[in-house]
């Protein structure tokens, strides 16, 4: 009878009913059968136009209760009915859905067993009463509240597929005895059968609308969530991630993040849940952890950020497992936090592999909650995140795969490119025979090949930091550490004892001109290894100095003094002072080149 | 750093032993201008200084300055490679006597 509906058509459902009314046609034949043996030459033939009209307006009409009221207007004048209600059923009571007559009670709700309305639907029989007052299980509640007065009750039920969805009852007939006669009934009867089931093929329309409705709700969601993801770097880019969605909409996400600094910020979280609260959920996780990775350094806050902000507007009861962290600019070591996530694993040539358990909870749960930063040096190899949907993933046997068969998984795709190997993994898990039962979310971080290979990044590797009171006698630790760094940066010696000699002589600059004699007022002392510099930063808390004062001497004048700033000049490759840091006064900047053509003694 | 002061073959041999840097330099130009005011020919023993930077560089060019007025000669002997870089990079090579060695400045 209905043709099949495509997801195009569904919202005209309606119109694809070739016979709108097949309950209706049933009713006549029951009713020719039975012999009709008292049928009223006005009855059922007399009121087709009715059913026809009624039936039309159900099967149009997408607003239920108006057609619901019109139909019901109609039934109550054609039979001669004073009022008339319709009851439908909704779980354990009985609401009134449409009424007419002088009292309005469209809205009132009764038990679904009360009444005669109630004895209705629970027989599913047609109740002819003649005296209501006389009758048990009239209620007459309406009766005393309004001064209405009932006589006479026709009330037959909304039977479809042999099921009671509600009644119509017809109150007090106003012609003739008074009373309502056999063939109202039969008329009543038929017209609520053919409500009944216009009701059923309404309701039907209305979820599949809902179901398409939400079906292309969920394909936008997933559109919109993997774009959310971003595209992997072609090597030798040290970290790449791996979304596939279990449904239409995942749970999970991961977001790479290089920074200005030369640090690269990651994370991967699971959203407690599925549908589209969990994707919101995600998607504003993923936007915190954009916007205040780049001010926070340390995992462990950021996490505590995040966190805070999810629990000022948390959804009930919804959380993430989360892992944050940063790629140092070397490469070489990854700092990270985990709120209630599965273990990443720590996968290095010749050492074992490392289960990394989180010592927190997720985030989302308490505002107060503490998050601890793990360090790693990834030694050549690579730090492995990913979601509950890998390890929980099964064989034929329904045994997991577990920590161990994703590290057996890693270990065989280990010389393929970083993203490929995830690839391989994801493989692996899904591989004939197997099942995944939920989301897959994987991300790596391995470390960089060669620090100068990548543009992107400016490597900056930070060797020593000391601070020491401006005092003469604080200058040869200075001179040590100095020494330290360039031997750990392969200097040669004489490159060495000039970089040793410019950084005391800029020393003793801050100690006699910075703070105008020794002090115990602080310098810092700040040696790192930068594009292919040695750079020695020292930082004053003096006023700041007027630099056009700074001059080298003049090399004939046999004056004692003033040679400091010429040997710094001398010997550097580069030396200016930049924008101190906030609550500092001066800031001076040495480097000197490490190139070994350059290491020769002029 | 430890100085230290000896008369040898009628030089007044002063000897440093060290790091001749700020914290030091003090006591350094104190001995030295005492030792130049003595009235004998001053060599100064830098073999075994390690470290030299702008403050002992100018005590040296003061001493140098005061001994020249009266008339005695002040020599630097035995240079460490670090030290003599030191002094080329103030072009104070070529302003200085400069001995390989002790025995080179004061022997015949």
């Amino acid at each position: 009878m209905r043709k099949s509906i495509s997801s195009k058509g569904c919202n005209k459902t309606f119109t694809l009913l070739k016979d709108p009314f097949p309950g209706l046609s049933n009713c006549f034949s029951k009713l020719h059968s039975a012999g009709m043996k008292d049928a009223h030459p006005h009855g059922l033939a007399e009121h087709l136009d009715l059913i026809a009209a009624m039936s039309l307006s159900f099967a149009t009409s997408l607003d239920l209760d108006t057609s619901l009221k019109h139909g019901l207007l109609r039934i109550a004048d054609a039979l001669d009915a004073e009022a008339a209600s319709l009851f439908l059923v909704e779980k354990s009571e009985m609401v009134c859905h449409a009424c007419a007559g002088p009292v309005d009670i469209t809205g009132l709700r009764i038990p679904a067993t009360s009444g005669i309305v109630g004895r209705t639907v629970t027989g599913r029989m047609t109740q002819s009463v003649l005296d209501a007052r006389n009758d048990p299980d009239f209620h007459g509640g309406v009766d005393n509240k309004t001064g209405f007065i009932t006589r006479s009750i026709l009330c037959a039920p909304m039977v479809v597929r042999d099921e009671a969805l509600g009644a119509i009852e017809l109150i007090n007939k106003k012609s003739g005895s008074g009373l309502f006669e056999a063939s109202d009934a039969r008329v009543l009867e038929a017209l609520a059968a053919a409500a009944a089931l216009a009701l059923l093929n309404a309701r039907m329309a209305q979820a599949l609308v809902e179901q398409e409705r939400l079906k292309r709700e969920m394909e936008l969601a997933a559109q919109i969530q993997q774009g959310l993801l971003p595209p992997n770097r072609p090597p030798p880019f040290p970290i790449a991630g791996l979304g596939r969605p279990f449904r239409e909409v995942a749970g999970d996400f991961y977001d790479i993040l290089p920074l200005q600094d030369g640090r690269i910020g990651f994370c991967l979280g699971d959203v407690s849940g599925k549908g589209m609260d969990a994707a919101l959920l995600m998607a504003k996780t993923a936007s915190l952890f954009r916007a205040l990775a780049k001010d926070e350094r340390d995992p462990a806050l950021l996490m505590a950020r995040i966190n805070a902000e999810l629990c000022e507007t948390a959804s009930q009861g919804k959380f993430v497992t989360l892992v944050v962290g940063f790629l140092d600019p070397s490469g070489q070591r990854v700092a990270f936090a985990n709120a209630g996530h599965e273990p990443p694993l720590l996968i290095r040539p010749d050492q074992p592999t490392l289960s990394l358990p989180a010592p927190s909870m997720p985030v989302g749960i308490l505002q107060e909650a503490l998050f601890e930063t793990e360090d790693v040096t990834l030694d050549g190899g690579a730090l492995y995140v990913f979601t509950d949907g890998l390890t929980e993933s099964t064989a034929e046997d329904g045994a997991m795969l577990g920590a161990e068969g994703v590290a057996a998984l890693i270990e065989a795709g280990k010389d393929r490119p970083l993203a490929e190997r995830l690839e391989a993994l994801a493989d692996g898990a899904m591989a004939p025979g197997r099942a995944v039962h939920d989301d897959l979310t994987l991300l790596a971080v391995e470390g960089l090949q060669s620090l100068s290979a990548e543009k992107d990044i400016e490597p900056v590797l930070h060797l020593a930091r000391i601070d020491v009171p401006a005092r003469p006698d604080r200058l040869k630790m200075v001179r040590r550490v100095v020494t330290e760094a360039a031997t750990l940066c392969a200097l040669p010696e004489n490159r060495s004892a000039d970089l040793v000699l410019a950084v005391d002589e800029a020393m003793q600059n801050v100690i006699r001109h910075a703070y105008g004699g020794p002090t115990d007022k602080p310098v810092n002392v700040e040696i790192s290894k930068e594009d292919g510099h040695l750079v020695v930063r020292l930082t004053d808390y003096a006023p700041p100095v007027d630099q056009t004062r700074i001059r080298p001497r003049e090399l004939d004048d046999l004056r004692p003094g003033g040679l400091g700033t010429h040997f710094i000049q001398s010997v550097l490759d580069g030396h200016q002072f930049e924008e101190p840091p906030p609550g500092a006064g001066n800031c001076l900047k040495l480097s000197l080149r490490i190139d070994p053509s350059r290491n020769a003694t002029p | 750093m430890n100085i230290s002061l000896r008369e040898d073959r009628g030089f007044l041999v002063m000897t440093l032993d060290g790091e001749a840097d700020l914290q030091h330099t003090p006591t350094l130009r104190k001995t030295l201008l005492e030792a130049v005011s003595g009235g004998k020919p001053v060599v100064v023993d830098m073999a075994r200084v390690s470290y030299i930077d702008s403050s002992g560089v100018a005590s040296l060019v003061e001493a140098y300055q005061a001994a020249r007025k009266k008339g005695f000669s002040f020599a630097l002997a035995g240079l460490s490679p670090a030290a003599l870089r030191v002094l080329q990079l103030a072009r104070l090579d070529r302003v200085f006597t400069i001995h390989a060695t002790l025995d080179a400045a004061i022997g015949d």
